[in-house]
């Protein structure tokens, strides 16, 4: 696939044009024969030219996963691939080409040079949350629609950063949130948004208990592992297998535990369906249980309560709480005056009234975006440049949850929070707690 | 001191002191028992909001800066400033900003601390560190929004460095303001210009 010329950020402007127009033709001429059959691709895919060329940046568990996701897509190309660790890289490429039948998917290092292709139209980001920040930002500056894995940022300042230069490019950007794209939750959000169940006074977000692990030893870097780069923006720390793949999560230098792994998840259900999307609570309380020796250091065990402020949901008049916990089932539980929605995963919908569940809305009745495949409706949107149905606000304001509970639990208090000026008024203490100081040269 | 009577003196209600607890974490190196930096850390929570416990225990944290504690110990002791540090605690960070084998580690604690003594170190040291010190330093003194730093960051954007230059025009799309709009749309290394565009676009 040739490299598109002239200067990046106008060239892609131009291609995003280009691929809304395809998108309309392809539209209008869905059913007669009037596209040539010469003109597409094999098997029924378009013409290369018409497809949507994305780089995949972190091709490690996650990452090559949402990866195969893509490939299943007639309309993406997979041109390259990134990762710091060599076995994922080449393990990545080697599927996308053989899917392809061909040798053109190139596997960079760095994602720096990545971004430097003037043929890219998206990227896919499945990366530690401690680097989610930077490439998003440097992808989205580039003119780059970007799928990005949850939870959006390490820090919330790191959130407000990444929006806004999401917003700020016209980036078209699609949260790994896919539970949103499942009919059952979108069920349960339109029961709550259309006040199905009367007033919320609570919502019982329910996720995943932590663990600990015993101290570690320093051990030699595996071969083929860029251990600093890996490290990147977070603080210098000799290397050790339990830190890396996978098993980051559960170290506060680089995530924030279970919470904030499934925040964005059963999480931004509770924003969906409340409404909350773009906005927060006033105040969180959280209690946790930390390990009190070993190399994981975040929360095992916690409860959390945020006070959402009078009116900042539509269905909850008069405020309500949020509750986040390990201690209850997984999902999100709804509780209203006049009833009680329930979702989790495995097409789980239990109400009360029971026949709730089956409910069919009217036209009159509140919908919220309906998408039934999500590297799908990232791909449409890139076209249509419409929101998909996970876009990066609701994702900051997810994260927001999780990072705030954090930051209440480590302060051993409740704190308060302005989520329209988005700090800490009067506390310094919390304050800082809103960004982390990077390691040199990294930056946003 | 064995591990267990560490962790029992420090525990809450236990009878060390700051210094004590400090004094025993001097020689932390990774792979050692993470507990009794967990019990400074929760001496540490536990000082704030009495400002006298909090001081006192920054204070030990500082001066195991100075020590001849391990790097690890130092690490972790830069970590704990940034909660509880304080101007008073400026000058024991300050002194490990210019070298590259600290200054990272400095930063940790000094991009967190309020207050004009915080940032008048960091200016101070873009004056003498090496260039990534300088990255480093750039980079704090955009997110602490540290307006008096417009004048020594501008003439980094012309720096040869283009890491630097490139930093610096992030540090001033942080920082706002007329003087740093103003650098940002003046003359600059070229790795810098397309930062220097973007964050005029991003500024609200």
């Amino acid at each position: 696939m040739s490299e598109t010329k002239g200067k990046p950020e106008a060239a892609r402007l131009g291609r995003r044009d280009f691929l809304r127009r395809t998108a309309m033709a392809s539209a209008v001429v869905a059913a007669p024969m009037i596209i040539p059959a010469t003109a597409l691709g094999k098997g029924g895919r378009p013409a290369p030219s018409n497809r949507i060329t994305m780089g995949c940046i972190g091709v490690g568990s996650q990452g090559t996963g949402n990866m195969q996701g893509f490939l299943k897509s007639p309309e993406a190309q997979i041109v390259s691939v990134c990762d710091v660790d060599r076995d994922h890289r080449d393990n990545a490429a080697n599927i996308v080409n053989k899917v392809y039948g061909d040798t053109g998917c190139k596997a960079y290092h760095d994602f720096r040079e990545m971004l430097e292709r003037k043929d890219l139209d998206t990227i896919a980001l499945a990366l530690p949350d401690h680097w989610h920040s930077i490439p998003s930002i440097a992808a989205a500056r580039k003119g780059l629609d970007i799928y990005g894995e949850k939870p959006l940022a390490l820090t919330i300042n790191e959130g407000k950063a990444i929006v806004d230069a999401v917003q700020s490019n016209n980036i078209v950007w699609q949260t790994g949130s896919w539970q949103r794209s499942q009919a059952h939750f979108l069920q349960a959000a339109e029961l709550v948004r259309n006040g199905m169940i009367g007033e919320i006074h609570t919502v019982k977000v329910g996720l995943p208990t932590g663990r600990p692990i015993e101290t570690q030893k320093e051990e030699p870097i595996p071969d083929g592992f860029d251990y600093d780069f890996w490290l990147g923006p977070a603080p210098e720390a000799p290397y050790t297998k339990q830190r890396c793949h996978w098993n980051w999560r559960w170290i506060l230098d680089y995530s924030g535990g279970q919470l904030t792994d499934w925040i964005g998840h059963h999480g931004d259900i509770a924003n969906w369906g409340m409404g909350t999307e773009h906005t927060g609570p006033v105040a969180v309380e959280g209690k946790g249980i930390f390990p009190d020796d070993g190399l994981w250091n975040a929360a095992t065990s916690y409860l959390i309560e945020c006070t959402f402020a009078p009116g900042a949901s539509p269905v909850a008049p008069k405020g309500f709480k949020m509750i986040l916990s390990n201690l209850f089932p997984m999902g999100t539980r709804f509780e209203g005056e006049k009833g009680m929605v329930f979702c989790d995963r495995g097409n789980r919908l239990t109400t009360e009234p029971a026949n709730l569940a089956t409910h069919q809305f009217g036209p009159n009745d509140k919908r919220l975006k309906k998408s039934d495949n999500h590297a799908q409706d990232f791909f449409t949107c890139v076209r249509s440049r419409e929101l998909t149905v996970a876009p990066v606000v609701p994702a900051y304001r997810a994260i927001s949850l999780g990072l705030l509970a954090n930051i209440s639990m480590q302060l051993e208090r409740k704190i308060v929070w302005d989520p329209t000026a988005e700090t800490f008024p009067n506390d310094d203490e919390a304050n800082r707690k809103l960004q982390r100081a990077m390691r040199s040269p990294w930056h946003i | 001191m064995n591990t267990a009577t560490l962790v029992a003196a420090i525990a809450p209600g236990g009878a060390a002191t700051p210094q004590e607890s400090i004094a025993a974490i001097k020689t932390y190196k990774f792979g050692d028992s993470t507990a009794p930096l967990r019990g400074v850390e929760g001496q540490v929570t536990g000082s704030l909001g009495n400002p006298e416990a909090r001081k006192a225990i920054a204070a030990a944290l500082a001066g195991l800066l100075a020590s001849d504690a391990t790097r690890d110990a130092k690490i972790f002791a830069c970590r704990q400033l940034s909660v509880c540090g304080g101007a008073e605690n400026v000058p024991a960070l300050a002194a490990l900003l210019t070298a590259i084998s600290t200054s990272d580690m400095a930063r940790i604690a000094l991009e967190r601390i309020p207050g004009a003594e915080a940032d008048a170190a960091l200016i101070d040291a873009l004056g003498k560190a090496d260039d990534k010190s300088k990255i480093g330093i750039v980079n704090s003194l955009g997110v602490r929004k540290t307006a008096s730093a417009v004048p020594a960051i501008a003439p980094l954007l012309k720096s040869k460095d283009p890491l630097l230059a490139e930093a610096a025009a992030a540090a001033l799309g942080h920082i706002g303001g007329a003087d740093a709009t103003k650098a940002l749309k003046g003359r600059m290394n070229k790795a810098a210009r397309a930062t220097a565009a973007s964050t005029l676009k991003e500024q609200k």
